[in-house]
């Protein structure tokens, strides 16, 4: 019987062609766009998340617990060897690294920029990230950090000497303060010893690096700092203990992420010389790592966080910058209003050819009605008809959804018009938006299609169902 | 405004509450008077704790408070790491000398809130000039009688300082407490609170050890304390004040701050 | 549903085994705003199995408004209608769906047949409905189409073919089905003469070979000519009822 329903459904939409093919390509348009709309939307979340994940965070990040909240340079991670451990045991977790993070002024001539410094295991770190790949001019760090003499605390003899040079520091300041003119022309050479003197001294207790720390810069700052590969530039930090660390780095390698912020603020170097540089000792702020897989990462953080002690905090990309849930959420609503729309477009051609059938075949109806056929089965054959105009319609329009798809894909749409990146919520989109395939994005459309159809269908049907045999008969 | 960063206060002076509400600008005015002077130098010692290091270092301010555009300079006199390092006030730029690679940095806006010197002042706070009289309104809590650190009956004032509406302050009351005694009116502790009614006080600053110093009497120690880094603070205290002394010239030039 | 229909016959076909048609009192009065034209006025109609009975009159004299109510697409204002022992005044839609599914075949003067559907398709169509499997259609319906001579034109499209062969398909789509009756509102009003002719003969054969019971509301003289059974309406009432 079902088989019978739907040959006379079939036929039924052979009737009038042309307004079926009308009706079949505006369902099949509705799809194919929403279909296009939902991969732009799809591609642009994966955009996102990949300049997240792969350009910054990683998939998954352990820090002490406030660190997060506070950024403070003495909040570093504790048990750093035992929770990198305990992260590479874990079979989810593909690759971890650790990370030390900074805020600087970088100064070259007359220009200085305020900068993130980005302390990285150059080994292990491309694992996490990719800025190695987007080196543009020369190259990437070396495996081993700046050699670079550890200090040591002074000698009683010395300590001595520096007690004694900074009483007569205040001596002398006192004379001048007091105006003893005395101590004017005796007060340079005096200086100039006392300054060599500091200085040894000084370098005892934090001695500098054998020569200029290597980093990597953006392509922006480069351009601002107007630097290029194996020009240097100077870095002033404030290390952990308060002290200004003043230090010339070598740039030996120029990236362009595509994300603005990167390219303008960051400066990666060595995770060794940026714990000289702060006075962090062996601490880290950060482990990252990279998953198998992605769209786990909050259950591994949260089953991992158990294991690592109060101290640490794991939080998955998502827990970090839960904005782009926010957009993510925003966009899904937007696109289900989108399809909605659509849809109801659609569903409106739908009611409409379906009751100029009903119309159009009264007396037909009429006499199936005669011949025995009931109010349900006449129901059931106009909903088999719109169905069966929705499915072969959606599924004209997801091939042809799946081919804009494709092409955008492909080809992208450029986002800058003018070499300036996108950015979503802070996030940098790369220069050009494609559209992502997925099953879910080609195939929801074609169901949610023909559930309205199916829905949008009910009252012509209805309208055929009520239709009285002998009514179909006095047409006769 | 002076009682904020002590010594620095000394050393870059500050406007006194000129048009503030008859009654309390008096006492306003007089407090400004103890920390305040055309030109001053100092001697200073500074210990900083905090939970990850204590240090002490000793350093030399010099002010000149006279015209519009305020000027300091401060240098260290030691310990051997900090030896030579120097902070030029020029107005509202600051300029930072490393005397280990003999490097001036100007300091910009990402690190106005820095540290200076590890302790627990920024480098904003010695650049902002903020004008009690001007930018705040007085109103007094209460006053009362106690014994005066420096002896004596002293009569107390509690006053609250809010900014008024347009001012460019960070903060949104002021409990300053002081007490004058025998015409002399000295400042014992100020807490600044982020919101009008919040009940506890981001930071603090206490004076204490009052003493003749330059031929005035005056509060020789002052303590920051910061609320919510508990055993944490930075004292500064006067080893050597002269006030209204002739400042050598060029002393706030970036030659003297490299020197 | 088929199950169920068989037994509500075999119960109540005990009442009047012989008799596939019992009219009692039945009238019908159509509302015309507040005029109330009266259709069909007591009429009281028995009909045996396996009968070839005209229904003869002139237009306007209610005879489809008879077939219409003994065919269950229409329902008597008053009295009484009992189809293969089934009074129908008793069942609900559905249930005169089945009856007419299942009980009764139908030929229209307009054919009626489904244009969509190929004469093999249309034939088999109340089969279709009634759920019999492709076998039996395809054995059935092959057979029905060489009776009424259309074995060749089976693919044919009810526009491909002519206003005989069309009402042929009809007859065939009728008594594939099986029914206990078939009830044909003026078959040849369409048709030319000679389609009429083959039409009247066709439908005789099928009474006399298959014992399937025909009523035929007619004023074509051929047809009544050839019927062994007429019943003379008018103004709604049975004038005569003469059987040869």
């Amino acid at each position: 019987m079902a088989q019978g329903l739907t040959k006379l459904a079939w036929r039924n939409l052979g009737r009038n062609r042309r307004r079926t093919l009308i009706t079949a390509s505006a369902l099949a348009i509705g799809t194919a766009l929403t279909i296009a709309v939902i991969g732009l939307i799809d591609g642009m979340h994966a955009q996102l998340i990949h300049t997240l994940t792969r350009l910054d965070l990683g998939h998954l990040q352990a820090h002490q617990r406030d660190y997060r909240r506070t950024r403070q340079l003495e909040r570093t991670l504790p048990h750093p060897v035992e929770v990198r451990r305990a992260l590479e045991r874990d079979p989810r977790v593909v690759a971890v690294s650790p990370r030390v993070h900074g805020a600087a002024l970088a100064s070259s001539g007359r220009r200085s920029l305020g900068v993130s410094l980005f302390g990285v295991e150059p080994r292990s770190e491309i694992k996490i990230t990719e800025f190695h790949q987007t080196i543009r001019k020369g190259r990437y760090l070396d495996d081993d950090p700046t050699p670079w003499p550890r200090g040591r605390a002074l000698t009683a003899a010395e300590a001595v000497d520096d007690e004694r040079l900074t009483q007569q520091a205040e001596d002398a300041a006192i004379a001048e303060i007091e105006g003893d003119s005395q101590s004017k022309t005796a007060a340079t050479p005096a200086r100039q010893t006392r300054r060599q003197q500091t200085q040894r001294l000084a370098r005892a207790i934090a001695p500098p690096p054998k020569r200029p720390p290597r980093v990597l810069i953006g392509k922006t700052l480069a351009r601002y700092l107007a630097v290029g590969i194996g020009e240097q530039l100077f870095v002033s930090t404030q290390a952990v203990d308060g002290t200004m660390t003043e230090l010339a780095v070598e740039v030996i390698g120029i990236f362009e992420s595509g994300t603005t912020a990167f390219d303008r603020t960051r400066v990666i170097l060595h995770v060794g010389d940026l714990r000289r540089m702060l006075h962090l000792d062996g601490r880290i702020h950060e482990l990252a790592a990279v998953l198998v897989d992605l769209d786990r990462a909050d259950d591994v953080a949260l089953s991992l966080a158990g294991t690592v002690g109060p101290d640490v905090a794991i939080a998955s990309w998502g827990m970090i910058q839960p904005t782009i849930r926010h957009v993510q959420q925003q966009n899904a609503a937007g696109s289900l209003i989108i399809m909605l729309v659509i849809f109801a477009v659609a569903a409106l051609g739908v009611v409409n050819t379906m009751l100029m059938a009903v119309f159009e075949r009264k007396r037909e109806i009429g006499v199936l009605k005669a011949l025995g056929m009931t109010a349900g089965r006449i129901v059931r054959m106009f909903v088999a008809e719109a169905t069966l105009l929705a499915f072969f319609s959606a599924l004209a329009g997801a091939l042809l959804g799946l081919l804009l798809d494709l092409y955008l894909h492909q080809h992208g749409i450029n986002l800058s018009a003018n070499g300036k990146t996108t950015t979503v919520m802070g996030i940098g989109m790369g220069l050009t938006l494609r559209a992502k395939v997925t099953a879910f994005g080609v195939l929801m459309p074609i169901f949610v299609l023909c559930a309205v159809t199916l829905l949008a269908s009910l009252y012509p049907a209805w309208r055929a169902a009520r239709l009285k045999p002998a009514q179909g008969m006095r047409e006769v | 405004m002076r009682y904020m960063p002590f010594a620095v206060a000394l050393a870059w002076g500050c406007v006194g509450g000129a048009h503030a509400s008859a009654s309390l600008e008096a006492l306003i005015r007089k407090a400004d008077l103890v920390l305040r002077a055309d030109t001053a130098a100092a001697v200073i010692e500074m210990k900083v704790k905090t939970s990850s290091y204590s240090r002490t270092m000793k350093l030399v301010s010099w002010a000149d408070d006279r015209g519009q555009t305020k000027r300091a300079l401060i240098k260290i006199l030691g310990p051997a790491l900090w030896r030579g390092y120097g902070t030029l006030k020029i107005g509202a730029q600051l300029k930072l000398y490393n005397p280990q690679n003999d490097n001036v940095t100007v300091v910009g806006n990402s690190m106005l809130g820095d540290s200076w010197m590890g302790s627990h002042f920024t480098n904003d706070d010695l650049v902002k000039e903020t004008r009690l009289a001007s930018h705040y309104r007085f109103e007094q809590v209460r006053t009362w009688q106690a014994d005066a650190p420096a002896g004596g009956k002293a009569q107390y004032y509690l006053i609250n300082l809010y900014p008024k509406p347009t001012a460019p302050v960070a903060w949104g009351r002021i409990a300053y407490t002081l007490w004058q005694r025998a015409g002399v009116v000295i400042p014992e502790r100020a807490d600044y609170f982020r919101k009008a009614n919040d009940k506890r006080p981001q930071r603090r600053f206490e004076f204490t050890n009052v003493k003749a110093l330059a031929g005035r009497l005056l509060p020789t120690l002052m303590k920051a304390t910061v609320t919510k880094k508990p055993g944490e603070y930075t004292t500064i205290e006067y080893k050597h004040l002269k006030l209204d002394l002739k400042i050598p010239a060029g002393k706030f030039t970036e030659q003297a701050l490299k020197r | 549903m088929n199950v169920a229909g068989e037994d509500q016959s075999s119960q109540a076909s005990k009442a009047h085994p012989d008799l596939i048609v019992r009219l009692r009192g039945l009238t019908k009065t159509y509302r015309q705003g507040a005029i109330e034209v009266p259709a069909v006025r007591g009429v009281d109609l028995d009909l045996a199995r396996g009968e070839f009975t005209v229904l003869a009159g002139p237009s306007g004299s209610g005879k489809t408004t008879l077939l219409n109510m003994v065919g269950a697409l229409d329902t008597p204002t008053a009295g009484t209608v009992e189809v293969d022992g089934q009074t129908l005044d008793q069942l609900s839609a559905t249930q005169l769906a089945q009856m007419r599914l299942q009980r009764i075949g139908f030929v229209f003067q307009a054919y009626n047949l489904i244009p969509v559907l190929n004469a093999f398709e249309n034939a088999e169509y109340v089969m279709l409905l009634q759920g019999k499997t492709a076998e039996m259609r395809q054995r059935v319906v092959s057979r029905v189409l060489a009776q009424v001579g259309l074995a060749d034109l089976a693919s044919r499209r009810p526009a491909e073919l002519s206003g005989g062969q069309q009402q042929r398909v009809a007859v065939a789509r009728a008594i594939a089905s099986a029914p206990a009756l078939v009830l044909a509102d003026e078959p040849t009003a369409n048709l030319d003469s000679k389609s009429a002719t083959e039409l009247i003969e066709l439908m005789h054969t099928l009474n006399r070979t298959e014992g399937m019971t025909f009523l035929i509301s007619s004023h074509d003289t051929k047809i009544i000519e050839r019927a062994r059974r007429v019943i003379w309406l008018e103004d709604g009432k049975i004038v005569s009822d003469s059987a040869k």
